[in-house]
């Protein structure tokens, strides 16, 4: 039984099927009432009220019972009468609801036919649109079918295809957008990596000659630079005992020449550590993938990176995903999955730094939840701090988008972590945010996407 | 002499169609029934035709059952106004002690009874019956009424009816139900337990209808004046 209106034409088939039996048995059963109407029946029927009659005369001591029978004798005579008066009326009616109930049971079973073409008809019309549809390019198409027979099975086929193709063109897009910040991360890095290797180089040079005891116009042709990079950690100058020459002025001239050149050396460090983050994104590995329990991997990572964050605390649920319409199912008993320990655990990493950032030093708390939602393999990363702010979320994946301050980020931890994720065939998510905190979806292939990307 | 003989038959022709038609129409101006005002104007079938000695009606007087005779009377003036108005007589043969018993209800709302020993006594009292149709009053005014009078022989009363009705569908219900016991009733549970049945039962039960087996149609005058009605009609029989 596929759906109630089906069960409802089968039980009122079924009751017309029965009415029928009941006609058809009465009209068998009722040869009784043609024979009780025979003429022969009523002769000998009065034949012996006369002989209760004669038996009273013959034998008065029983006339009350003779006279008892005669009256009951007399009493089926007078039904059986006027049922033969109206023999034809009661063989009619019985013929008039034989008829009647072939009828309806005949109009049931075309209406139930009928009715049951036309409905199908029109779920085969709603899938033959959702075909075409899909097969115009268009995502996220609804069939509209909530039935399981064959119809239906097809249509959640064709909806789940378009569920797919809307997730691969996402993940297309991001991965071609990500590719052109990679590209230009990597050109970023190699215009600045050039220049600010020789400044650092020509520093060094600087603070080595500074520490020799040479003022800046006594400088020549630099010797090895490599030799001057090496004394730039020696201490200060003033400590070499050298004071005949210049005298103190000249001393603490060149001490402040030589902090103001480490000063710049520094910002020329941080520069670097910039073109550095320029050049991790722009060169993230592939994944090497291999099968790996996911709930052992993360309860691996909370213990170990469990005090990376003073102010985090890491925890693996016990207790999986709560299934909610649309989201994510239970997980099963054992979560295996395809990924690159190293490139999910920075991904972790990612996750756990930007909820530490965000909690501004405050004490905080990272649950880690696994789930299923075919064809994927889902790990959430849920923290209670503030949220996300709204005007974040359109670019929140997007390279260099950050709240922070100059200086305190790049913006690209939650870019980079999605690459990883796209990388392995899978994706990264905000599932929802809020004031109470948010939560971050990750998404690896289950069983049916092993295969590297 | 052979034209002369033919002009003689020709001549006789009128006159022998008319004594037909006469002697036709005799008897059934014969059986007409006759009506009279009775007292607080009270119209009376005073002559009722014999329909018992008729074949359709004979056999069925004796054969126990109740035979209706539902008199219907439809008294029309010239100017179209109309009265209805009708009486039952019921006869039923008594088996065990042969006699005919005669119920007679008219339009003053009386019941008579009464117990007659034999057919020619039947027939006599049927000669001698008045049966009041309709209680005119006011509205019978002086003048010429047409009277229908349209009498139906149901062979069966309205009680045998109901009787051979419920039991016919109390036996229907025990032949669903198996025999039931002497003295006792067939469990109300056996006709609920299929609803259809029910439904059969009171369609075949309600087939049971009263038709008449013969009717019959007469036509009269009545002449309202102070002399008293004075009435001529014809039968026609269905």
């Amino acid at each position: 039984v596929s759906s109630p209106r089906t069960a409802l034409a089968l039980a009122a088939l079924l009751v017309a099927a029965l009415l029928l039996f009941e006609v058809c048995a009465r009209q068998l059963t009722g040869a009784w009432f043609t024979f009780g109407v025979h003429p022969e029946v009523l002769r000998q029927l009065e034949l012996s009220l006369a002989d209760q009659k004669r038996l009273a005369a013959l034998d008065p001591a029983g006339a009350a019972r003779y006279r008892r029978r005669f009256a009951a004798l007399e009493s089926l005579l007078g039904r059986l009468r006027v049922l033969a008066y109206n023999r034809d009326e009661v063989v009619g009616s019985y013929q008039t609801a034989l008829l009647v109930v072939v009828a309806a049971l005949a109009a049931a079973a075309g209406g139930v036919y009928l009715a049951g073409k036309m409905r199908q008809q029109g779920r085969l019309d709603r899938l033959r649109v959702a075909l075409a549809r899909l097969s115009a390019g268009e995502i996220d198409v609804e069939v509209g079918e909530r039935r399981r027979d064959l119809i239906g099975r097809i249509g959640a086929m064709v909806e789940e295809t378009s569920r797919a193709m809307a997730r691969d063109r996402r993940r297309l897009a991001s991965l071609e957008n990500l590719a052109a910040w990679q590209e230009a991360a990597r050109r970023q890095a190699h215009e600045m990596r050039t220049p600010l290797t020789a400044a650092r180089l020509d520093l060094g040079r600087l603070i080595g000659l500074l520490e020799g005891g040479r003022d800046l116009d006594d400088f020549g042709d630099a010797g090895d630079a490599g030799e001057y990079g090496h004394r730039g950690d020696r201490g200060d100058a003033g400590d070499s005992g050298d004071t005949g020459d210049a005298g103190d002025a000249g001393r603490c001239r060149r001490r402040e020449r030589r902090e103001l050149a480490e000063s710049v050396l520094q910002e020329i460090e941080r520069l670097g550590r910039f073109t550095k983050a320029f050049t991790s994104f722009s060169r993230l590995p592939a994944p090497r993938l291999g099968r790996h329990d996911l709930g052992a991997f993360v309860a691996e990572f909370a213990a170990t990176f469990g005090g990376a964050w003073p102010n985090l605390v890491l925890v693996v649920a016990a207790a999986p995903i709560a299934a909610r319409p649309g989201g994510p199912g239970a997980a099963p008993a054992s979560c295996s999955a395809a990924f690159d320990r190293d490139l999910l655990r920075q991904v972790l990493v990612n996750l756990c730094d930007n909820s530490s950032q965000a909690l501004d030093s405050g004490p905080g708390t990272v649950t880690f939840r696994l789930g299923t939602l075919p064809p994927w393999v889902v790990l959430e990363v849920a923290d209670d701090g503030s949220g996300i702010s709204p005007a974040v979320l359109p670019r929140l994946f997007e390279p260099y988008a950050t709240t922070r301050g100059v200086g305190q980020g790049m913006g690209l931890g939650l870019a980079i972590s999605r690459k990883i994720l796209l990388d392995h065939g899978g994706d990264l998510e905000l599932a929802r945010t809020s004031a109470a905190g948010s939560v971050f979806r990750l998404l690896l292939p289950g069983d049916q996407k092993e295969k590297s990307p | 002499v052979v034209t002369s003989r033919r002009a003689w038959i020709k001549s006789l022709a009128p006159a022998l169609a008319a004594a037909a038609s006469l002697a036709r129409a005799l008897p059934l101006l014969a059986e007409r029934p006759g009506f009279e005002l009775g007292a607080e104007r009270m119209l009376v079938m005073a002559t009722i035709p014999d329909v018992l000695s008729k074949a359709e009606v004979k056999p069925r007087l004796n054969s126990g059952l109740t035979t209706s005779f539902v008199f219907d009377v439809t008294a029309t003036d010239g100017g179209g106004r109309t009265l209805k108005g009708g009486g039952l007589v019921e006869i039923r043969y008594e088996l065990w002690d042969e006699v005919y018993l005669v119920a007679v209800a008219g339009a003053d709302g009386r019941q008579r009874r009464d117990s007659l020993p034999s057919l020619d006594r039947l027939l006599a009292w049927w000669r001698g019956l008045k049966l009041p149709v309709l209680n005119a009053g006011d509205r019978l005014a002086a003048g010429k009424w047409h009277l229908d009078v349209d009498l139906s022989v149901i062979p069966f009363s309205r009680a045998e009816q109901s009787e051979t009705q419920s039991w016919l569908s109390r036996s229907l219900t025990e032949e669903r139900a198996g025999p039931t016991p002497p003295g006792e009733t067939a469990p109300p549970a056996a006709a609920a337990a299929v609803p259809v049945s029910g439904v059969l039962d009171m369609l075949v039960s309600t087939s049971i209808k009263r038709r008449s087996v013969v009717s019959f149609e007469w036509r009269s005058e009545l002449q309202v004046g102070p002399a008293g009605p004075a009435g001529s009609g014809v039968e026609r029989r269905q």
